[in-house]
Order: C-alpha cells, then structure tokens, then sequence
C-alpha cells in the first residue's frame, strides 16, 4: 500500500465536505429545517412500511416448514444481489461526478494532492453519495429478518460484517469501470451512455419481474407451475459472487449457526484487493480520464433539421412569447439524453400498467358487476396517481428546469404569470393524451360500463388540469435551478410535497364521486331511474369536483407566481 | 434614461446597498466601481429586476421598475458578469429565443440576429450548441442577445471577463458607438483602465455607499491627487495600504 494512501491524508481531503454539511446545518433557516423533518417523517414511514413487508411475508414463510429454509435463503440472496447490482450502477454513474466532473476538482489536481490519497478521498465520496439510499432501504428489510431470526443479535451482527464490505466492493468495482470508461471515451458521452444504460437497466427490470406473472399464484389451476417456481428457490446462485458470501454468512446467522469464516474472509480480502487495485488503476488512468473529462464535445450541427423545421412548423400558430418558450423546452427536451431515460421508463410504466389490467380479468372468476365498476372506479385513483408521479417528473420540474439561465427570463419583460401559463399549456396536451389513454385502456380491458367508462374519462379530464396546474404551481414555489441532471427536481423535497398534494387532491376528487358513481350504478344494477334527491346529491358532488379541480389549478399557479416573482437570484 | 433613488438593499442586519441615488443621462456611459463586495452586482441586480430593493425606487428610460416592470425590462438591456445560457439550444436557436421572450415574431428579426452575430464573431457558429461554446463566445452571445430587442439602456456586470484582446476592443467599440446615438450604458467593472477610457463619469461604491460620483477630472479633486484612476480609486476606497503591500511583495 501507498504510504500516501493514509487515513490522515484521506480525512485532509474530506474535510471540506464535512465543513460544508456542518455549516449548511448551522446555518439552515426554518423551512430547511421543516422540509428535513417532512423528509425523515415520510423516510421513516417508508421504512417502517418496508419492515411490516418483510415482516409479514417473513412469518408467512415460517408457517411452511418445508419452504422456510430455502425461501429465506433465496430471500436474502435477493437482497444481497439487489444491493450489490443497484450499488454498481449508481456507482458507476456517481463516480463519475465526484471523480471526473466535481467543480472543486481543478484545485486539487493542479495542487500537489497525491494521487492515491485523492483516488480514496474520492472513493470514500462516491461510496457515501452512491450507497445512502440503498443502506438506509438495508436497515429495515435486515431488521424484519433479525427479529424473526433465531438470535436477533447474532444476525445484526452478521449484517455489521458482511454487509459493508458487500458495499465497498461495489464502490470499487463500479469506480473502475467508470474509470475505464472515461479512460477510452469524452465525459459527456459516458455520462450520457451510462444513463441510457441504467434507464434501460430498469426497465428490463421491471418486464422481466412483470414477465413472470406472479398474479398466477392466484389462481388454483396454476398450481403446478407454482411448485416449480418454489423448486426454483432451492436453486444456488454463483458462489463466485460476493453476494452470494454475504448471503452465506447471514443465513448462518439466521439460523443461529457460528458464522463460517471463509466467505467472509473473502468479503474482507476481496474488498481491500479491490481499494489497492483501484489505487493502481487510478495511477495508470486518473490522468487520462480526467484530461478527456475536460474536453468539450466537438461541435456538431444543433440537430436533425428535419424534426427542427417540424417543430418550428407546429409552432407557428402561436403567439411570439409562448411559441418562443416552447419551442426552446421541446429542442432542450429532446437534446437531452437524460430526457429520454425518464421517457423510457415511463413508457415502461405505460405498458406495464396496461398490461396487468389485459392480464386479470381473465382470472376474475368472482367479477361481478359491482366489482367490476369498483375496480373501474379505483382505477381513477391509480390512474391519478400514475399521472401524479409521471406529472412529478415532468411537469413539477418545468420551471426548475430552466437552470441557471432562468436570469434571462427574470431580466425579461416577460411577466412570471405568463411564464407559468406558457409551461401549463405546454405540459396539459401530452398528459391529458395520456390519462386518456391509461383510463379508456384499462376500462376497456376491465370491461366497465359505459357509464364507469365516460364518468372515468370525464374525471380524469378535470383531475388532468388540476394535476398540471398543481404541478407548475409548485414547481415554482420550490424551485431548484441548480441541478446536475433534472432528475434531482423531482426527488427533491418540493417534489415529494407535490407527490403528497398531488395524491391528497386525486383522493379527494374519488371521494367527492364516490357517493354519486354509487346512486347511479345502483339505479342502474336495479333498472330503476334515480330519485330526485339521488340526482340532487350527484350534481353538488360533481359540481364539487368541478370547483374542486377550479381551484387546484389556480391557487397554486397564484402561489407559485407570488414565490417566483418575490425570488432573488 | 436610469434614476436609481435612495436605493437600499438589506440581508438581515447586512446593508449590501445604502441609500444610492444617482442619474444616468442619454448618451452617458457610466462607470460603477468599487472594491470586492462593495455592492455593485446587488445593484445591477436590483437594476436587472433578479434582486427587490428593501426600499429606494429604479426608473428606467422613464418607466418606474416595481410599478410598470414589462415596460422598464423592455427598455433594458442586460449583460451578467456569468453567462449561464440554454447549453442545447444552437446560438442561432437563442437568438430567436431571446427575441420570441420579447415580444417579437423571430422571422421579422432574422435580419438583425444575423448582424449581431456577425457583429461578434460568431456567425460560422450559430449552428452549434451552446454548450461546446467557450467562456468567451458565450460571453459574446450574451452580449449580442442583449442588443437584439434595441434596448435605451443597457447595464452591463464586468463586461470584460472571458474577453480576448480582439472581443475586449469590439465590446468598447460597441458600447461607445451605442451611447453616441442617444442610450445609455450602465457598466461595473474592476478593469479600471476601461472605465478610465471608456466612461463619461464615474460613480465609485464602498461598503454600499457611493463615495465619489463624476468626470475623471471631478474624480480627481476629490481624492486631491493627480494620476491615473486606479490611484484615485485607491485613494478613495482606502486601498493604498493594500497596493503597497501587493508591490512591497
């Protein structure tokens, strides 16, 4: 090892980090500290949600003595290799910010910093950004396996041995990839690969988990396949893997046996292999990869000129100052890689959706006609909140969106009023598509009646404005222009607000409906017209909906104008 | 053409500006200097419309900024010591941005984006994005951007930052030539040998007061004391001490 590579050295170059986090906490305003405490409460909730999962299903499996043993092993293989695989592609891509793209980065390399003690400062950054969200998901999925474990402690214990270095192999391995990349191609062409390549990553994920059609273990008739699916789990994974040691070692303790010492020998030795090897592959790189970090891409034609005259030729219609926004947010969206993952998932998203709802009612054997509109009518609430979430990334972050430059439209004539409008009706025609789409779609496929199907199209119309009005509204109540990639805004704690405004408002609207979609399918289940005071109590509760929508849209556009305009940049 | 009256600008107990009047007439150029921190970029952001003054009023070519902001922001043209722009749009593409936020239809002004471009050398590279862009040519673009809408006044933050030799003597060209018919540019800048040539008058800034205000000459009686600005200046901000330790070292 590099006398370089020391603790003292490493901690020197983290030091300003932990300054920074220190000084944001002293010097944190009030909303900071509520916008935290709302964020640890909903963390929290989550996580108290992730443990009752696995709880659950843990003391489900132990009714099955047979299954419990193999299940449980499989069971925590999967958490292993879900850490370990997230691990390293949210390294590969965090190592490339803190590694090759940080803005403080120029000081230290040009400065006599040595390289080693560089590389590990950096390592111990990027294994902290890349492995925050996957630990704290960690703590309450192992504590529902130590407390249904033989001995809580014991396991707890395990995990403190056998998960980290699980983590700092990731690290490691994920940085050497990233440092081979850059090594070979510019920056920006691996920043933009790498995040078409976690996009498509999980979207294959989640076809490949869909694929699998777990809503056949519903059904009797599939019960053959189900014990071959069982037969699956007793199946071993690679043992070349280092999950798989990590896995070895916690059901050990699961099991209340003595912890075998091998896989984490190997856990260990492999961990402190991979930091050397880094460090040495840092040596031969570092310099490479960064010198390319600084070059521009070459300079190439704005874009295809074909899509450029389209767009200049569907804008036309409109009025200069919209026409003009407008366009300028389809060409960034559509030049935007990072763009393009999000819509990815989202088609994903899309198809996957639409797909469970072909898929069950083939197995409904106990559809009845209240079921069915039941579940149309749920489906209002979940299309709601499908829009919501695709409404969070896209909408919520339109305002945010104009970055740093958003200077130019504050030294403009251009009034923060029309700014919001012009993003309200750019962002209302694609998601009114959509919710179309998914509501028609999957009522079609429930086989709803017309009234479910027409009142759900109607509804979804109105919650569609309110969604978009509350999307922009917020957006720019809780601004962030600086961000690395757009991603960032909506998982900001803005955007977890609007994802609980959002939700709330979608609730509401289904409640409001709730009691008139009843009158009316019960008439109809009858044969009977509806009564005068039923007809009475549908029109105040859509007329409700109606004012209800009204004002979701324009008290926070009015908000989020009032925080825009009184903003200092 | 730009009033600035008992401008004030309070973070917290932390007074930025205090109490800044001045009067920038038609065909002025006017210098704003003053040390690191002394309060020149608040005001230029206050004058911008990106910072609310705690209390004071701001009159662009007639137009009360708080009261008529559309008309004020339309008579103003703005240059940021940092270029942050739209990094995918082509410089082209941000030209007709620019013009369509104005108010104008883009085709009507082709013509005029491709003399400004022109103008700042970079008509062979108004195709490409942003992004691959330099410090410098962003620089120039803003610049260009910022004469589009043929602004009265037009306020300028270190308009030299970034700047070769060739865009630094192209930018003074453009300035005084904008100011001889009839506007006005209101420029802060530390490169104290531009504004000693450039500016009709100079307004000097010091912990967010304004210390001095007139011609080279004016400027000059006041520190009583001959030489070249940057002396004066010195003298004026309580700076001397700092230029001879930087020369004793």
């Amino acid at each position: 090892m590099n006398l370089e590579f020391t603790p003292a050295s490493i901690g020197a170059l983290l030091d300003p980090y932990l300054r920074g986090i220190r000084n944001r906490r002293r010097h944190a305003e009030r909303g900071d500290r509520l916008r935290a405490l709302l964020f640890a409460s909903v963390a929290f909730l989550f996580a108290l949600f992730v443990f009752a999962g696995f709880y659950r299903v843990l003391l489900y499996i132990g009714q099955f003595d047979e299954f419990t043993a193999p299940l449980t092993h499989r069971m925590l293989d999967t958490v292993s290799t879900f850490v370990l695989t997230v691990l390293l592609a949210s390294t590969v891509v965090t190592a490339l910010a803190t590694q090759y793209l940080s803005d403080d980065l120029s000081l230290l390399v040009s400065s006599p910093v040595p390289l080693p003690a560089l590389y590990g400062a950096r390592l111990v950054l990027t294994l902290l950004q890349s492995s925050w969200m996957v630990v704290l998901f960690s703590v309450p999925v192992y504590a529902a396996f130590a407390v249904t474990a033989a001995s809580p402690l014991g396991f707890l214990l395990a995990v403190a041995l056998a998960f980290p270095p699980l983590v700092l192999i990731a690290t490691c391995i994920g940085s050497m990839v990233t440092a081979a990349l850059m090594s070979a191609f510019p920056a920006r062409r691996v920043r933009e690969m790498l995040l078409l390549l976690s996009a498509l990553f999980v979207v294959l994920l989640v076809f490949l988990i869909r694929m699998q059609q777990p809503e056949k273990l519903l059904n009797p008739r599939s019960i053959y396949d189900v014990t071959e699916f069982f037969a699956t789990f007793s199946a071993p994974s690679s043992p070349f893997l280092p999950s798989a040691w990590t896995t070895s070692v916690l059901v050990a303790a699961r099991n209340g046996e003595s912890l075998p010492a091998m896989p984490l020998a190997l856990l260990w030795s492999t961990g402190a292999a991979l930091v050397v090897l880094g460090c040495w592959m840092a040596r031969a790189l570092y310099g490479v990869g960064y010198s390319r970090a600084q070059e521009s891409r070459p300079a190439r034609l704005s874009s295809l000129p074909l899509v450029d005259r389209f767009l200049e030729t569907v804008t036309r219609p409109f009025e200069p100052r919209f026409r003009s926004l407008l366009l300028k947010d389809l060409r960034t969206f559509l030049r935007d890689t990072t763009q393009w993952s999000q819509l990815l998932l989202l088609v994903a998203l899309v198809v996957v959706y639409l797909y469970n709802f072909s898929v069950l009612p083939s197995n409904f054997t106990f559809a009845t006609f209240f079921l069915q509109n039941m579940f149309s009518f749920l489906n209002l609430g979940l299309a709601g909140f499908v829009l919501a979430a695709v409404a969070v990334r896209f909408v919520f972050t339109s305002v945010s969106s104009e970055g740093r430059a958003f200077w130019i439209l504050r030294s403009s004539p251009l009034t923060m009023e029309k700014l919001l409008w012009s993003k309200f009706w750019a962002a209302l025609p694609p998601l009114l598509l959509l919710s179309q789409v998914l509501t028609i779609a999957s009522n079609h496929f429930l086989g709803a009646t017309t009234f479910m199907t027409v009142l759900s199209s109607v509804t979804i119309l109105f919650v569609t404005f309110g969604i978009v009005g509350l999307g922009v509204g917020m957006g720019a109540a809780f601004p962030k222009f600086k961000f690395e990639n757009v991603t960032q805004i909506a998982g900001s704690s803005g955007g977890l607000l609007y994802m609980i405004a959002a939700s709330s408002f979608v609730a509401a609207v289904m409640f409001l409906e709730a009691v008139p979609a009843y009158l009316i399918l019960s008439a109809d289940y009858r044969g009977m017209p509806l009564t005068s005071r039923a007809v009475a109590a549908s029109v105040f509760s859509l007329g409700a909906v109606v004012v209800l929508n009204l004002l979701t849209v324009v008290l926070p556009m009015r908000w989020g104008r009032s925080k825009l305009e009184a903003m200092e940049i | 053409m730009l009033r600035l009256e008992s401008l004030t600008k309070r973070y917290g107990a932390h007074e930025a500006v205090r109490n800044l009047s001045l009067h920038v007439r038609a065909g002025e150029l006017f210098g704003f200097l003053g040390p690191n921190g002394a309060g020149k970029t608040t005001t230029i952001k206050m004058i911008a419309g990106l910072l609310r003054p705690t209390s004071g009023r701001i009159e662009i070519a007639g137009h009360d900024l708080a009261l008529h902001p559309v008309e004020a922001k339309g008579a103003l043209g703005f240059i940021p010591d940092r270029p942050f722009l739209y990094e995918k749009l082509s410089a082209l593409e941000f030209m007709r941005f620019v013009a369509g936020i104005y108010g104008f239809d883009s085709g009507i002004l082709n013509g005029r984006i491709d003399e400004l471009l022109d103008l700042v050398e970079l008509h062979t590279a108004r195709g490409e994005l942003i992004e691959s862009f330099s410090h410098g040519m962003k620089q120039r673009l803003v610049i260009a951007s910022a004469f589009l809408h043929q602004p009265k006044v037009m306020v300028v933050d270190e308009p030299m930052v970034g700047l070769d030799p060739k865009g630094a003597r192209l930018i003074k060209r453009v300035f005084r030539e904008f100011c001889d018919s009839g506007h006005s540019v209101f420029v802060s800048t530390h490169t104290l040998e531009v504004a000693q040539e450039l500016c009709d008058r100079i307004g000097i800034i010091l912990r967010g007061e304004l210390v001095a205000l007139g011609t080279m000459s004016d400027l000059k009686s006041k520190a009583q004391m001959e030489g070249d600005l940057e002396e004066v200046f010195l003298k004026l901000t309580g700076g001397e001490g700092f230029k001879e330790s930087e020369v004793a070292s």
